[in-house]
């Protein structure tokens, strides 16, 4: 394989790793309370500088990791129970408005507390190498992201297929009436949904970093969409379906760039919008998703 | 209390919106009773059943369930804490998780229950009860049959340990033969002490299976006796037992 | 309401000589305005004016996403689109065809040498966004829900993208400056008028009827006979031609339009606007839009001062959230307020 391919297949499996991250949180979200969660995004830009203020601190990585995804949790837990808790039979509009009342709140009080310049954001030195792959190189942090983010996926996977949690959270995510009969505590379960998807976001804020050197209190957006498509191209409300979007769409998305004449490369996110209302237009319930959602 | 009724209604009033579906109505439920509930559709006897689990809030009434662990006001009560306290509501179309596995079914029924070794136990029980279950025990429960459903449902209802069961039309949509099936473990949860409040469309068999039966007219209570009394009485074959006058 | 009554906006229920009154009446309260802004815009600076201009132009924006939105239950975020289109159509179409040939090489020649007024300019502009309203709408409006909002979402970005990136027509990031300017704030206040007459007239006719059925319950519509799906089309591209509208009037009021000048954050606040107002209630957009407009430029001066950026924006999400938890309907739910309608009929009931 060329060097130039195997690159970007690097580069687009990481892009994908942070889209799989933010898109696993909020189809975990969606599938519990049918929510399109815009604020989701702006747990990424939370992470990032959740990240940025530990690293003043001389914080070890792996304490920061774990700072990190609590602080994501924490945050989730929160905008949960003080925001859509109240709303929870509201039409599914109002939380789609809600939630983008969220975040504009959070963007902004982001810009109020911090100011809008972009802030540099480094990988120690040692990440920031290339590393020998029999003949090809890769970027080092590329491969340490993409090790984390399945290593963090496949821990989720355990937890919401073999644990008593992940059946609570399985189990209200189909059917709540059911759910509240088997005695399990619905909110809570709602709420840890929230909690979890929510650090995996705030992980991904910690990788986009590394990977792009520079944040911004206005960072969370572009995620926080991307999310949306990379869900809708996997499969809305399907966790396996959200990685595999995540993936698809980062991969898309670097092919695109690099595949195509540096003059179209503006219209990455034009080309990738455009993707995404098609998608919806012929099988909105995702690509790969067997049963088809309820008629929204 | 052992003497005390295990389920005390008392002027329960249920709205469903502006809907008035539940006027005054009370009745009672004793120890290790089968009392059946029967009336035509819209009668309010899933509404009844859904009110004392918790998923329909009261207007005004209670609804008191007495066990050995104490009382509680079922109106007033969390379907989390309701159903710990051994109220089991196996509602109306089974409602089973269609996308998980039969094994998480039962697992998800046995969800308050902490002791591994009774859930061990009882879900060995199911798999004897329905042994088809054990059989399909890899495979989501969406892609079983009508019959296996209402198995599934009945062994996950048996996993929470029920106390008081509330079963809304088992027979629905059903074959004889499962039918059967069925109604023998309902017979056999008697034996072992569980009270049952069954909702039927078929009333013939509900009726023969019940101590004491209610019949429910627009939300309230218009007859109640023993099950043998009311297929004799006049009005209850004409209008529930497709006697004609 | 009688059905003897002409479909005006009167619909007494005396019929007969009462409905002569009403044109009267609104014409009596369009000239007071009239006056009251002759008067106001006299004495006040240009800041001042521009600011009054402005927030007509919101006030048009939210009547017309109410009658998208809030009339028919669907969720379009699309007016940024449509004002970003209008914007740069109209911008185009004003500018000397001297300055056209210079700054924008790719435009096809009969274009360029075109050299129009407001007026007509906005027109077309108008008519441009309410035809990409509608291919846009053909497959698009099939969606429900918040799969459409999203789908809307797309297009504000999909429009940008082609602004940002077709530098041969649009110059690309540094946007179109420089923009006669042509608007002012009679132009808005006619523009507003104009929108909230027309939207006023649907809404109170049997289309207006009819889209509300469709908000009610899509099934129950189709089987009274309404035909949904060409009612939606309707609301969209209607809404589009407006917003349109409103974006050629804004850019040749600021003299300036950017590719990202009309964003998702004017998209979320037009929905806050109606939202507050009451989604579906005409007065109750333009009421909330002023109050919003107003409050957010009275806050500015504090941001600046303390270096708060951003602070009149949360100010505006947190109101809607607090208006979404305390009071859903907003100000007056999808009714219009009883002393409007009692003005324009003399009589309680409309």
């Amino acid at each position: 394989m060329s060097q130039y391919l195997f690159q970007q297949l690097i580069n687009g499996l990481a892009l994908g790793s942070l889209y799989a991250l933010v898109a696993i949180g909020f189809s975990m979200i969606y599938g519990i309370v049918r929510l399109i969660n815009f604020a989701h995004g702006d747990l990424v830009m939370i992470g990032a500088f959740a990240t940025l203020g530990m690293l003043f601190y001389g914080t070890p990585w792996p304490v920061t990791l774990l700072v990190v995804l609590l602080v994501g949790a924490l945050a989730g837990a929160m905008i949960q129970t003080v925001v859509f808790r109240p709303m929870l039979g509201a039409p599914q509009v109002t939380g789609f408005i809600a939630s983008l009342a969220v975040s504009i709140t959070i963007q902004n009080s982001a810009l109020m507390l911090l100011s809008g310049q972009p802030r540099n954001f480094l990988f120690p030195e040692a990440m920031r190498q290339r590393v020998s792959l029999g003949g090809v190189s890769a970027s080092l942090t590329d491969l340490v992201i993409i090790g984390l983010t399945l290593t963090l996926i496949a821990i989720l996977f355990v937890i919401v297929y073999r644990t008593r949690l992940g059946r609570a959270m399985r189990a209200t995510a189909e059917n709540l009436m059911a759910a509240r009969l088997m005695g399990i505590g619905v909110n809570r379960t709602i709420v840890a949904a929230f909690a979890i998807g929510s650090a995996l976001a705030a992980v991904a804020g910690l990788f986009w970093g590394g990977k792009f050197g520079q944040i911004d209190p206005l960072l969370g957006s572009v995620p926080g969409l991307k999310a949306v498509i990379a869900c809708v191209i996997g499969g809305v409300g399907s966790i396996g379906g959200a990685m595999l979007g995540g993936y698809i769409l980062g991969l898309a998305e670097v092919l695109f760039v690099g595949l195509l004449p540096q003059a179209y490369a503006g219209y990455r996110d034009t080309f990738v919008f455009s993707l995404l209302i098609l998608i919806l237009l012929i099988k909105p319930s995702g690509l790969f998703v067997r049963h088809v959602e309820e008629r929204a | 209390m052992p003497d005390a009724p295990i389920l005390q209604v008392s002027e329960l009033n249920v709205f469903r919106g502006a809907t008035h579906v539940l006027k005054d109505v009370s009745f009672e439920v004793a120890r290790g009773e089968l009392v059946a509930l029967i009336g035509a559709n819209g009668a309010g006897k899933s509404t009844t059943l859904l009110a004392l689990s918790g998923l329909l809030p009261a207007r005004s009434g209670t609804a008191r369930m007495t066990t050995d662990e104490g009382t509680i006001e079922l109106t007033r009560a969390s379907t989390e804490t309701i159903v710990r306290n051994g109220l089991i509501h196996c509602p109306e179309g089974r409602q089973i998780f269609q996308s998980l596995s039969v094994a998480d079914n039962l697992a998800l029924g046995a969800y308050t229950r902490t002791d591994k070794d009774w859930i061990a136990q009882t879900t060995e029980e199911v798999y004897r009860l329905f042994p088809i279950l054990r059989e399909r025990e890899k495979i989501p429960a969406g892609a079983l049959s009508g019959g296996e459903q209402m198995m599934l449902a009945m062994g996950r209802a048996l996993l929470g340990a029920p106390k008081l069961l509330l079963l809304d039309e088992p027979s629905l949509g059903l074959a004889p033969k499962v039918i059967d099936t069925i109604f023998d473990v309902i017979a056999e949860l008697r034996l072992r002490g569980v009270t049952i409040l069954l909702i039927e469309q078929n009333a013939a068999m509900a009726l023969e299976i019940a101590d004491r039966a209610h019949v429910m007219e627009h939300g309230r209570v218009t007859l109640s006796g023993t099950g043998a009394s009311l297929m004799e009485n006049d009005r209850v074959r004409q209008a529930y037992l497709g006697v004609s006058a | 309401m009688s059905k003897s009554a002409p479909e005006t906006i009167t619909m007494g229920t005396s019929g007969g000589g009462q409905w002569l009154a009403a044109p009267l009446r609104i014409a009596l309260l369009i000239a007071a305005a009239t006056v009251a802004l002759w008067l106001v815009t006299a004495g006040s600076s240009a800041y001042l004016t521009t600011l009054i201009a402005v927030m007509f132009i919101n006030a048009a924006l939210a009547v017309s996403l109410t009658f998208t939105n809030g009339m028919t239950g669907m969720f379009s975020l699309g007016h940024p689109a449509f004002m970003t289109i209008g914007a740069y159509v109209a911008a185009i179409l004003t500018f000397p065809s001297r300055r056209k040939a210079s700054m924008l090489p790719d435009l096809p020649e009969f274009i360029a040498s075109l050299d129009l007024s407001l007026l007509p300019a906005t027109v077309i502009a108008g008519l441009a966004g309410a035809l990409v309203a509608f291919l846009v709408g053909l497959p698009v409006l099939r969606l429900r829900g918040h799969y459409l909002a999203v789908a809307t979402l797309g297009l504000i970005v999909i429009v940008q993208g082609l602004a940002l990136n077709w530098n041969g027509i649009t110059r690309g990031g540094a946007g179109l400056s420089g923009i006669p300017r042509l608007s002012n704030i009679w132009w808005a206040f006619g523009f507003m008028v104009l929108t909230v007459a027309a939207v006023w007239r649907i809404k109170f006719s049997s289309l207006g009827r009819a889209m509300m059925a469709t908000r009610e319950n899509d099934l129950a519509a189709e089987c009274t006979g309404i035909d949904t799906v060409r009612i939606r089309m309707l609301a969209f591209v209607i809404g589009a031609f407006f917003a349109a509208v409103a974006g050629a009037l804004m850019a040749h009021l600021i003299s300036v339009v950017t590719p990202r000048t009309y964003s998702i954050v004017l998209a979320f606040n037009l929905v806050v606007m109606i939202v507050i107002g009451g989604s579906g209630s005409i007065v109750g957009s333009v009421i909330a839009a002023f109050a919003i407009t107003i409050v957010s430029e009275l806050l500015r001066p504090v941001e600046e001062s303390f270096g708060l950026y951003g602070m009149s924006q949360v100010i505006v999400a947190l109101s809607l959230i607090l208006v979404l938890y305390l009071r859903p309907r907003g100000l007056f739910g999808s009714d219009e307020p009883a002393f409007v309608k009692h003005y324009l009929n003399g009589k309680k009931r409309l």
